[in-house]
């Protein structure tokens, strides 16, 4: 196969109609009679959908992008496919993650005998009189310490900062404290230990364990309200990667839910999800998106229901206002 | 006058969109595939120069062709594709005079804005959603190898994307470039069956 490399700035000003004339005329004979050319203006038109549809595109070549390119229908389709691309690309990433965690709730069904009960229940018991002697014990040595700690005016409520999943496994286990959730409707989750202690023992936890894995921020909405004063707000910190946002559900009537991140108007759609299921034993849905698609203004976050029959239903819109820092 | 009646009012017979497909094939038959490749590029031409109704003024084009070839037996020209370049650009001209603007109903005009204006989410949704269940069944009518092709070659994004086209090129033992073109193939082939498939839902 003989490769001819084209120009891909070029390429992608010729498709966002910003080419001078005399150029585009080139391209636009060479967009029918050369094989190459077709090849390699195929490959940019994809990828600068593909940008597009993941938010990545910005400046002038956004607003080109948006005033040139979406005024054709057909380049809309384009789009609209490059969309539908990436959500099934994120479902079957979403299918590969959760084999083994089916696997793990097949293992904890068959603990579900009477046998095996027993044997937990037992466990249970010796793991509970083990942590209530730990707690008398620690409570007795340190109630002056709690007391001061809860005294304090923690500057940094209601916010959190990014941290890996395997750092905020480590922070709900070692802080049983719950977050106090303003009335705001958002739930800097599931990181307490970022609500109520002082920044300094933060910053050296996260010094002494350098994050490896993406810097995730996360947070919990709670279904909005109709006539909701307060817009929640989330404070996140520039150097997150990825957001994960907890939906909590009024009602879990559909087995499965669809959300989509849009800006402030509803007009652009910036991410979408795949389809997604509840969490067990719970009224949530937990989605997980990056973080750069995010700067500080108002969105929206759309849940659908999405019935036995594929039809889709908008069954909540939850606003809420980001604010980098 | 009466010369100029005629050829507005003919229209493309059996034989003479047989003898197009045979001129565009060069003497290998392509099974139509030469035809469905270069209509594809006269309407994303047409549609690059923002044509209203790109897909009428590729059929145009090909019409004229094949009237031509019907009326002159042959077409001297470098190549079909050169040849039809040409032809569509006499058409784009004609376009831009307004003989063709004129014809294009408010109705359809109306339903083109909606669509660009970005204010009609909710029929982007449920297109999209008919979209979905035809790419998982389009996926599967792919061969393996196309299939992961286009799961890693399209996953990612920014530099996530690069490393996995990197890794998968490697992987194939070709370069990005030619991986690039092999997978855009696949994704074109993709897209014309997800169309079709949601046409017909």
């Amino acid at each position: 196969m003989i490769e001819r490399n084209y120009d891909r700035q070029k390429l992608n000003d010729y498709l966002l109609g910003s080419l001078p004339e005399a150029e585009s005329e080139d391209f636009d004979e060479l967009s029918v009679t050369d094989d190459d050319f077709v090849d390699s203006l195929n490959a940019a038109e994809n990828d600068l959908v593909d940008a597009y549809a993941n938010g990545e595109l910005t400046g002038s070549t956004l607003a080109r992008f948006e005033g040139h390119y979406l005024a054709s229908p057909l380049r809309r389709e384009k789009m609209i496919f490059a969309r539908s691309l990436h959500t099934f690309g994120g479902e079957k990433e979403v299918n590969l993650v959760a084999a083994p965690q089916a696997a793990e709730e097949r293992s904890a069904v068959s603990w579900f005998n009477p046998m095996n009960l027993g044997f937990a229940f037992v466990a249970m018991l010796i793991v509970f009189g083990a942590a209530l002697w730990f707690v008398n014990k620690r409570s007795d040595s340190s109630a002056n310490e709690v007391i001061a700690k809860q005294a304090s005016p923690n500057p940094y409520s209601g916010a959190a900062v990014p941290h890996s999943d395997k750092l905020n496994d480590d922070q709900n286990t070692t802080n049983g404290n719950k977050p106090v959730f303003g009335s705001n409707g958002v739930q800097p989750s599931p990181t307490p230990a970022v609500d109520t202690t002082p920044k300094l023992k933060l910053d050296n936890s996260t010094t002494e364990r350098p994050v490896t894995g993406p810097a995730v921020f996360s947070f919990i909405l709670n279904p909005p309200l109709r006539g909701a004063g307060r817009l929640p707000t989330v404070a996140i910190p520039k150097s997150t990667t990825e957001v994960s946002a907890q939906l909590r559900l009024e009602s879990n009537d559909s087995e499965l839910y669809s959300v989509s991140l849009t800006d402030e108007s509803g007009a652009v759609t910036l991410w979408s999800s795949g389809r997604l299921k509840s969490r067990v034993g719970s009224k949530s849905i937990t989605i997980r998106f990056p973080a750069k698609l995010l700067q500080s203004q108002i969105y929206n976050l759309t849940v659908s229901g999405i019935d036995a029959t594929g039809k889709a239903e908008v069954i909540g819109v939850y606003p809420f206002r980001v604010f980098q820092r | 006058m009466q010369k100029r009646d005629l050829k507005k009012n003919w229209s493309i017979t059996s034989t003479a969109f047989q003898g197009l497909l045979e001129w565009l094939d060069e003497g290998n038959d392509s099974g139509g595939q030469k035809y469905l490749e270069i209509r594809r590029r006269l309407v994303g031409y047409f549609d690059r120069r923002n044509c209203l109704t790109p897909d009428e003024m590729a059929d145009e084009t090909l019409n004229r062709i094949a009237r031509r070839l019907e009326e002159q037996g042959k077409i001297e020209s470098e190549t079909p594709a050169k040849y039809c370049y040409i032809t569509a650009r006499f058409i784009l001209l004609e376009y831009f005079r307004g003989k063709d603007r004129a014809e294009v109903s408010l109705e359809s005009v109306q339903t083109k804005a909606d669509l660009t204006s970005g204010s009609n989410n909710i029929e982007e949704n449920a297109i999209r959603e008919k979209m979905l269940d035809c790419l998982e069944h389009c996926t599967n009518q792919l061969e393996e190898v196309s299939r992961n092709i286009i799961t890693k070659y399209y996953y990612g994004t920014a530099s996530l994307k690069i490393k996995n086209r990197n890794a998968l090129a490697q992987q194939m033992g070709i370069s990005t470039n030619a991986l690039s073109i092999r997978a855009c193939r696949i994704r074109c082939k993709l897209e014309i069956c997800v169309g079709k498939c949601v046409g017909s839902n």
